[in-house]
């Protein structure tokens, strides 16, 4: 047989490996300043570097760029050798490598500066989503040609799960990121409330499915064995593990949502897929651990596989805290808290980064030709890194279950024991301090990483791997590939689809029709299988081992795989969506007010304020009645949140006054003693362009929102008169010195175009269904701040939260909204107890 | 069992796509695990072995 001699790209593993390790430190270096900020909010030192900022960089940072590269260093060093074939073009390798690495350098120029979608872990404006698609395609491009020229028939499950990875981060990013453009830096996402949550957190959960896990598994499946020097522990146990974990992980999205506004029937589907998912993620994890049977005594001396052990063992961990923070009743406790913080630093430092430090030692030797600089470092790094996780994690389950159980503890009269939201804050900050010195000790173990992996490569030189392989006829491969696709019209795929179909139609007819294509579906589905069970040839291979050989068809029935998840879930509220908006009381934010959302959005508050009130007793009592569809359906997007450093603020419109909320945001801790808000007294002569908010509302009606041609012509005019009422009502109450419209100077304590200006108005329409200016003007009155608004009020704010509110922020109460409808506050009223503003409020609202 | 499928979905219509759903993954998860189970020794051992195949200058 003829022979040739290839050379394996091996150039830009090389470059993927250290752009992963220098992004890997940036981005843990960015958590390590956010995990400062909570502990310390005087770390908020400029108005690009606030929590709110920098949070989407360090996520951003560590997923994308981090594991990113570090995935890609491993998917093309370990593809290349397993299908026997070098990178199909090497400038699809250098337009993909230098692609990714200006997308990451745009993320981290884009989001301090506040560009953002607001959507987590898809922050990025659409400009730098449409280059990421582009990136993606070309990486596609280049390992499906690689696949097409192999020398190895069969696809390792490496492979599979490299194959499974790019087509559903595809399909991921290309869904979730749909958004009508507004300008360059402004885009407002084609999906609202329920439905923009729903496909937000299908995209955020399986970003952890493809990005952080299914990429991470091939990896572990070529490198563990390569490591240990002995096959993979069970290869019939990795195609189960395989296919059930991207069929039954494309499902779990809506586990992040449980208690939420989202469809009961969504939430129970989330839940029960992701118990599923205990079953191979764990498969998963005895094949990789048990891969290292026989080799255990390695364990002692080789730093790569006690990075492997050890980050198997935390995926293992990972893995079965997900499923258990999945059920309804954990995450009742859990959710909102750092407790989930701590499982994703499980996950991320556990598994993905000592996975990605295991496979960077194990490469550093053979990519440039020399032994690893220093053993004793790496080990070093290594129990440091450990004791690094450990603390973080330890300190986060600390605080999660401690302020869970302090935002549900009752008193003696069944009150809210803690009414105060700071309180619960303050006892958590030692452990915000003990998560510092976690993370920091985690990155002291990186940036030793680098060094010895700099030093290694300088020491040798850069090899690339070699081999002789036979030359294979063009004819031949044509055939092959024409064989390929065949297998996708194979009995057992029609079958399977025709049956399949049948159960599905049935569940859209009415009982006996139902019925009788259910049981036709199946006995098609049953008797299909027997019969190509007893056709089986002896000696002959079967239809999978036919299909494990054929890159096309595998890929496309993986694709069909990830695609229904996704297909079933998202479908039913998108198709609901117009009804839901003609029926909804809720009304479009004016102007103002959308434009103060967009300042929202900007300064990232989400990431400390949910805006979703669970129907629980203590969430009602301390933030107002449960919130509904109804409440975010124009929220485009939804800023439902993850997390609550801060109190929920879906019923915080009328619950304070504009003094307080001028007054907060200039400096929380005047107005709440413990708070670790950053301060913006930046907003204040930061300024709204007026110019843009007709484009706005046209988007917003493109999109679905009910704006009328006269409100979009009339935005601009609109918006500038409520700003200045607010600014003019904040002068008359507190006497500060207001910068008029449009003026140059900015010689004042706040200007009427201010972004503080259009965030108050936000803030005051929150968890409203109609804008406080509408009603104020309906009823004919004037003054300076929107106050309560009856009849919508005792609607959308419960009575009781009131009283709860009081300590959400401080001492403060509720009251205060009644002086502001006076107009009289300058300071937040006192209560001196929650019954007694409640009674107060009532007494208002009646 | 027809009037028991009707009270079943009476509640919700939707309650069929978790159903669907579980089906699916079941049919899959079973014929994945036959083609698993009844897979050759040899063929599997060979397969696991793909990995430890070096490069040449390795």
């Amino acid at each position: 047989m003829e022979t040739t001699r290839i050379q394996y790209n091996d150039g830009i593993v090389r470059k993927f490996m250290m752009a992963s390790v220098a992004f890997g430190i940036v981005g843990m270096l960015a958590g390590a300043i956010i995990a400062l900020q909570l502990a310390w909010p005087n770390a908020n030192i400029a108005p690009y570097l606030t929590f709110g900022r920098l949070r989407p960089v360090h996520t951003n940072a560590v997923i994308f760029a981090f594991v990113g590269n570090m995935a890609f260093a491993g998917i093309y060093y370990s593809t290349q050798r397993l299908v026997k074939a070098r990178l199909a073009s090497d400038l699809l390798s250098n337009i993909h490598f230098w692609g990714w690495q200006l997308i990451i350098v745009a993320a981290a120029i884009s989001l301090p500066l506040g560009y953002t979608q607001s959507k987590e872990y898809a922050e990025l404006e659409w400009p730098i989503d449409i280059a990421i698609a582009v990136i993606w395609v070309v990486f596609a491009v280049n390992f499906f040609w690689t696949l097409k020229n192999r020398r190895e028939k069969h696809l390792y499950v490496a492979i599979w799960f490299y194959i499974a990875t790019i087509l559903a981060v595809a399909m991921l990013h290309i869904v979730n990121a749909l958004a009508l453009p507004v300008s360059l830096g402004k885009s407002y996402s084609v999906f609202a409330g329920v439905q923009d949550a729903l496909v937000q957190w299908w995209y955020g959960h399986n970003a952890v499915a493809f990005v952080l896990t299914t990429p991470i598994l091939g990896i572990m499946y070529y490198y563990v064995p390569k490591a240990a020097e002995r096959p993979v522990f069970s290869y019939r146990l990795s195609i189960i593990h395989f296919w059930s974990l991207v069929f039954i992980y494309i499902w779990a999205g809506p586990h992040h949502l449980l208690y939420t506004a989202l469809p009961d029937w969504a939430q129970t589907l989330g839940m029960i897929f992701s118990l599923m998912l205990w079953a191979p993620s764990w498969g998963g994890m005895i094949n990789g651990l048990l891969t290292l049977r026989g080799a255990w005594d390695k364990l002692r001396s080789d730093p790569v596989l006690k990075f492997f052990a050890v980050g198997i063992t935390f995926y293992g961990m990972a893995t079965f805290e997900g499923p258990l923070l999945s059920i309804k009743s954990v995450s009742g406790l859990a959710h909102y808290t750092d407790w989930i913080v701590a499982h994703v630093h499980g996950g991320a430092l556990g598994w993905n980064g000592m996975m990605a430090a295991g496979m960077f030692y194990w490469l550093i030797p053979r990519l440039y030709g020399v032994p690893l600089k220093s053993r004793a470092m790496a080990n070093f790094h290594f129990w440091i890194g450990t004791l690094g996780i450990l603390l973080y994690v330890g300190a986060l389950w600390t605080a999660g279950i401690t302020q869970g159980l302090m935002w549900r503890a009752e008193n003696e009269d069944g009150g809210l024991l803690y009414a105060s939201f700071v309180e619960t804050l303050v006892a958590i900050l030692p452990m915000y301090w003990m998560r510092l010195i976690g993370g920091s000790l985690y990155l002291f173990g990186f940036v030793l990483l680098a060094w010895n992996l700099i030093a290694t490569a300088r020491s040798g030189k850069p090899t690339d791997g070699e081999i002789e392989v036979p030359v294979l006829p063009e004819a031949e491969t044509t055939e092959k590939d024409r064989a390929g696709m065949r297998l996708l019209l194979a009995p057992q795929v029609w079958t399977a689809l025709i049956g399949i179909g049948l159960i599905a139609t049935g569940f859209f007819f009415e009982a006996i029709q139902s019925l009788i294509l259910i049981i036709a579906g199946s006995l098609l589905l049953l008797v299909g299988f027997l019969i190509l069970l007893i056709a089986r040839e002896e000696g002959k291979p079967t239809f999978h081992a036919k299909l494990e050989g054929k890159a096309a068809p595998f890929t496309i029935l993986t694709f069909i795989a990830v695609l229904i998840g996704g297909v079933v879930q998202i479908l039913p509220t998108v198709i609901a969506s117009p009804e839901a908006v003609a029926s909804a009381t809720n009304t479009p934010y004016t102007p103002l007010e959308l434009e103060g959302r967009d300042v929202y959005v900007k300064e990232g508050c989400y990431t400390c304020h949910s805006q979703m009130i669970r129907p629980f007793v203590w969430e009602t009592a301390r933030y107002g009645a449960v919130s509904t569809p109804d409440d975010s359906i124009f929220d485009r997007p939804f800023q439902w949140g993850s997390r609550r450093i801060g109190p929920d603020l879906q019923r915080v419109g009328g619950r304070y006054n504009d003094v307080w909320h001028y007054q907060h945001m200039l400096d929380p801790r005047e107005i709440t003693p413990g708070s670790t808000m950053p301060s913006y007294p930046h907003l204040a002569k930061h300024r709204v362009n007026f110019d843009r908010t007709e484009s706005k509302l046209r988007t917003m009606r493109t999109l679905g929102v009910p704006y009328t041609p006269e409100e979009i012509a009339s935005a601009q005019e609109s918006a500038m008169r409520d700003a200045k009422r607010i600014a003019r009502g904040l002068e008359e109450s507190i006497g500060i010195r207001i910068c008029e419209m449009g003026s140059p100077s900015d010689d004042c304590d706040l200007r009427e175009d201010s972004e503080l200006v259009a965030l108050i108005a936000y803030l005051q329409r929150i968890g409203k269904h109609r804008s406080p200016w509408l009603e104020e003007a309906s009823a004919g009155e004037t003054g300076a701040a929107p106050a309560a608004v009856e009849g919508e009020d005792a609607e959308t704010s419960a009575d009781a939260a009131d009283a709860a509110e009081a300590g959400a922020e401080g001492d403060e109460a509720p009251g205060a909204a009644e002086a502001a409808e006076s107009n009289e506050a300058a300071e937040p009223a006192k209560a001196d107890d929650a019954g007694e503003s409640e009674g107060a409020q009532e007494g208002e609202e009646n | 069992m027809v009037r028991m499928a009707e009270n079943f979905f009476a509640l919700s219509p939707l309650l069929s796509l978790p159903l669907i759903t579980m089906l699916l993954f079941g049919a899959v998860f079973i014929a994945v695990s036959v083609r698993a189970l009844r897979a050759p020794k040899t063929e599997m051992a060979a397969l696991s072995k793909l990995p430890l195949e070096e490069a040449d200058n390795e």
